[in-house]
């Protein structure tokens, strides 16, 4: 796909936006080399690899925010663009972006986020024409077929929602001219049902006739909305596909450049780290409740969204939850660790009730929890990683009145060597580790402490495909290592391969307390969907049932 | 900007470093070489110091809020109110001056405490909160004085308390050095340091680490009103009467030392001896300054530039660093 624009081959059509040659080095370090690409009007084009492949180095080249090396060359429509070009020119152009950080103000409505891009219009004397606002922000939002109250503010809205304005809100500020559409990680904070709903969203942009450059770490999304795909490693582009047709495998191949041990994500529960504990773990761990003890009995247990909770939880068990945003899940391991409290109910550890007020009350009965919301309740980005590594354990060093450098750092050390946190450089910043890496820091942090009870809170959130399949290990480690595992999770298929039993929780309700063994990834879809496993109708009216139950 | 994983540091972090003691040594050079008769003497040297020995205490109880993320702007206030209970309980109450040091070091104390629980448990902000409580100690103040001077009565003890040396050392110096020593093994060397900057950190992320965030929020404020009352008692020491007016102008002074110790030493970091450095160095500037014949006015202007130009530089350094 290195060919020269000018004999762009005849029958494809003309890409709207062509990239060719681009080349990115910081201070001597090369980013991206002899990157090209092109993103088609009306497709969707993912643009995938690990974290550290050069996805985001590409896109704020190509969003003007970095210059890119000489050489390179950026058509739209067949004419070139002037490189370089700043953040304004591209907006200008038609390249449009999205980022994560959807760059919406939570505290001001809709419409007041439409105009505060665009200029508030006025009416006579220079007052705002609210209901002109209100009107145009309805229209621009009808163009993705989405009817969002325009007075509600952005931050009481459902993420997807936020993401639908975040996406008609750039569409709105290029007018017709819009060429390219990236996105970047739109579904990386919502649950399945909600990325429905986005998909939807993107798939009315592309029938406008748009590129849009999807990036996503979600391979079954990939799967299910991407035309083409473009895979990066070490900065190159290694293939352009095609990805209907394509298989989960083949693109985990692409990414990495090779295959993992056990094959795709799904199967990650068959595989740990140190390859000690292999698939035959869990049918080795024994079902007689006899020679395992019960860790953990929680009966009743209310919340602000539990309405009476009980499940057990014994040594050696992985435990998975699924749920909802919305159905209790994260609110459970919240409980449980001594971070919110209960309104009604009992939760018993090794047989003895505790009543954890706080977090700390927890940490001291052998209480892990890896949040949900890694940088900003995992761990400490200004901190080094020594730091962060060590927080919970800090006391173990405490020896004549001081804390034992030497004894914190061989510690350290050997976190970081087992856990294979990269870069190996304990006094960098937390903040500037890749997600993944920074998952691994704030599970090393944890283990540390020989917890008894581990809780996962959505541990693979925005991590890329390596470093997932490594997390997952961990999951299965820990409970190899006698504790008891909660995973909480909305990658149902790592789930059922893991999950030695799923508690499904639906509206504050447990609704499914079953074996991993009798589930397939279709019953557990439709329990957390609507509660039960038989077959709630075709898949159209499964759907509308779905929204329904998420507005 | 990924720089390569090892472990030693880039210069310009080195740089950000070093660049507080550097300036102090060119001060201390060019004012020698420029005034080698006064400048470098011991006698200027003691004067020098005891004059910022009250400033460089005052700012170390600061830094306690300001690493949990807190700010404390009843510090001052409260420094003056250790000076007005010392020399208004012995002078006036005629209370034995062990017993007057003591109430105004509790009185101190409590402050910072009631500071801690407005903020820790009716969760009001710390800015307003202590604005709140600055007003309220002023006007507690003025009550009790009823804004005269206490010049009679103060007890020989209390002026050598801030006036007798140790070893040829002025006493308010010994103090500085031994509370900062104090505060740095806390902050430096045990879990609770630890656990301070982690609440600084990410107050939530500190909670769900185990850290008693509420509890050690509140001893922070504590430990700044002790500090401020222990530097109001020096300070009534030194001054031997109790001005109602000597606390309030020493908050900018000793915000500004603690922002300028956060680009030394440890950058970035609210941090001990940076904070001690930043106190010695604007007073060596300003001293320096005025034995070669300055105006008056050139002292604020100075310690404001420096405040300024140091953070800028810090941060432009730090910037490339990282």
């Amino acid at each position: 796909m290195t060919g020269d624009p000018a004999a762009h081959p005849a029958g494809e059509p003309r890409p709207a936006v062509a990239v060719r040659r681009l080349s990115k080095t910081f201070l001597g370090q090369r980013a991206l080399r002899q990157v090209s690409f092109d993103v088609r009007p009306g497709e969707v084009h993912a643009l995938l690899g690990e974290n550290g492949s050069g996805k985001s180095t590409l896109i704020k080249c190509l969003a003007g925010y970095h210059e890119p090396d000489e050489g390179a060359i950026v058509e739209i429509d067949g004419r070139p663009m002037p490189l370089p070009y700043g953040p304004a020119e591209a907006t200008a152009a038609g390249l449009l972006f999205v980022h994560q950080d959807l760059g919406l103000i939570p505290t001001l409505t809709v419409a007041e986020n439409f105009a505060i891009n665009r200029g508030f219009d006025t009416a006579p004397v220079g007052r705002i024409d609210w209901p002109g606002i209100r009107r145009r922000a309805r229209a621009e939002l009808a163009v993705l077929g989405h009817d969002v109250p325009v007075d509600r503010r952005v931050g009481r809205l459902p993420v997807a929602e936020q993401t639908i304005v975040a996406i008609a809100r750039a569409l709105a500020g290029a007018g017709r001219g819009a060429r390219m559409l990236v996105l970047d990680e739109p579904t990386a904070a919502l649950p399945d049902a909600e990325t429905e709903r986005l998909l939807a969203a993107v798939r009315q942009v592309v029938a406008n006739g748009v590129g849009v450059v999807y990036v996503s770490h979600k391979l079954h999304e990939i799967l299910e909305i991407a035309d083409r795909a473009t895979v990066l490693r070490d900065g190159r582009v290694v293939a352009t596909v095609d990805v209907p047709g394509m298989s989960e495998r083949e693109l985990v191949r692409l990414i990495v450049g090779h295959d993992l041990p056990g094959g795709t994500a799904a199967s990650a529960g068959s595989r740990t780290k140190g390859g000690t504990r292999g698939a035959a773990s869990r049918t080795s761990r024994p079902a007689d409740t006899r020679t395992w003890d019960e860790l953990l009995s929680v009966s009743g247990l209310r919340g602000h969204r539990l309405r009476g909770v009980s499940f057990s939880v014994r040594r050696g068990e992985v435990v998975g939850i699924a749920g909802m945003l919305g159905s209790g899940r994260s609110e459970l391991a919240r409980l449980l660790f001594g971070a919110q409290r209960p309104v009604g109910g009992d939760i018993r550890l090794r047989g003895k009730p505790v009543r954890h007020r706080t977090p700390r009350d927890a940490v001291r009965d052998g209480v892990a929890l890896i949040p949900e919301d890694r940088r900003r309740e995992g761990g400490f980005l200004q901190m080094p990683v020594s730091r962060n590594l060590t927080l919970p354990a800090v006391r173990r060093f405490w020896r004549k009145g001081r804390i034992a450098g030497q004894a914190e750092r061989s510690c350290v050390d050997g976190l970081m060597a087992e856990f294979r946190v990269s870069p190996a450089a304990p006094e960098r910043r937390f903040g500037v580790l890749s997600g993944g890496n920074q998952q691994k820091v704030v599970i090393a942090k944890w283990f540390n402490t020989r917890p008894d009870l581990v809780i996962f809170d959505e541990p693979v959130q925005g991590v890329d495909v390596g470093a997932k399949e490594e997390i997952f290990g961990l999951v299965s480690e820990a409970a190899g290592r006698g504790a008891g595992v909660l995973l909480i999770s909305s990658e149902l298929d790592e789930m059922l391969g893991l999950c030695d039993r799923v508690l499904v929780l639906r509206d504050g309700e447990l609704v499914a307390d079953l074996p991993g063994a009798d589930l397939d990834r279709t019953t557990l879809t439709r329990l957390v969907y609507f509660g039960t496993g038989q077959s709630a109708g075709t898949s159209d009216s499964a759907s509308t049932t779905a929204e329904r139950a998420l507005s | 900007m990924r720089l390569p994983g090892g472990r030693r540091e880039p210069l310009a972090l080195f740089m950000a470093r070093v660049a507080l003691p550097l300036l102090l040594l060119v001060l201390l050079v060019v004012f020698s070489l420029l005034r080698p008769a006064t400048f470098f003497t011991l006698d200027n040297l003691g004067t020098v110091l005891t004059l910022q020995a009250v400033l460089g205490v005052l700012a170390l109880g600061l830094l306690l809020p300001l690493i949990v993320g807190e700010l404390d702007l009843s510090v001052a206030a409260n420094l003056g109110l250790g000076v007005i209970l010392v020399t208004g309980l012995t002078s006036q109450q005629r209370l034995p001056l062990v017993a007057a040091v003591v109430v105004a070091a509790v009185v101190c104390t409590l402050v910072g405490v009631v500071n801690g629980l407005l903020v820790t448990k009716v969760g009001i902000n710390s800015f307003i909160v202590t604005i709140g409580m600055s007003t309220v100690i002023g006007g507690l103040i003025s009550a009790y004085t009823q804004g005269n001077v206490f010049y009679d009565g103060i007890p020989p003890a209390l002026v050598t308390i801030g006036q007798g040396r140790l070893l040829g050392v002025p006493l308010p110096v010994v103090y500085a050095v031994v509370l900062a020593l104090a505060v740095w093994y806390v902050l430096s060397h045990t879990p609770v340091g630890r656990y301070l900057y982690a609440i600084g950190g990410s107050r939530e992320a500190a909670r769900l680490s185990g850290v008693p965030v509420r509890g050690l929020t509140l001893a922070a404020f504590a430990g700044a009103g002790l500090l401020a009352g222990v530097a109001g008692i020096v300070q009534a020491g030194i001054l031997g009467s109790g001005n109602p007016t000597v606390g309030p102008p020493l908050l900018l002074p000793a915000y500004a030392a603690a922002f300028l110790g956060a680009t030394a030493i440890q950058p970035g970091v609210f941090n001990v001896w940076g904070t001690i450095i930043a106190v010695v160095t604007i007073q060596v500037g300003t001293t320096g300054l005025a034995l070669v014949g300055a105006p008056f006015w050139i002292e604020p202007v100075f310690t404001g530039l420096a405040l300024i130009v140091a953070v800028a530089t810090a941060r432009y350094l730090r910037g490339e660093a990282l």
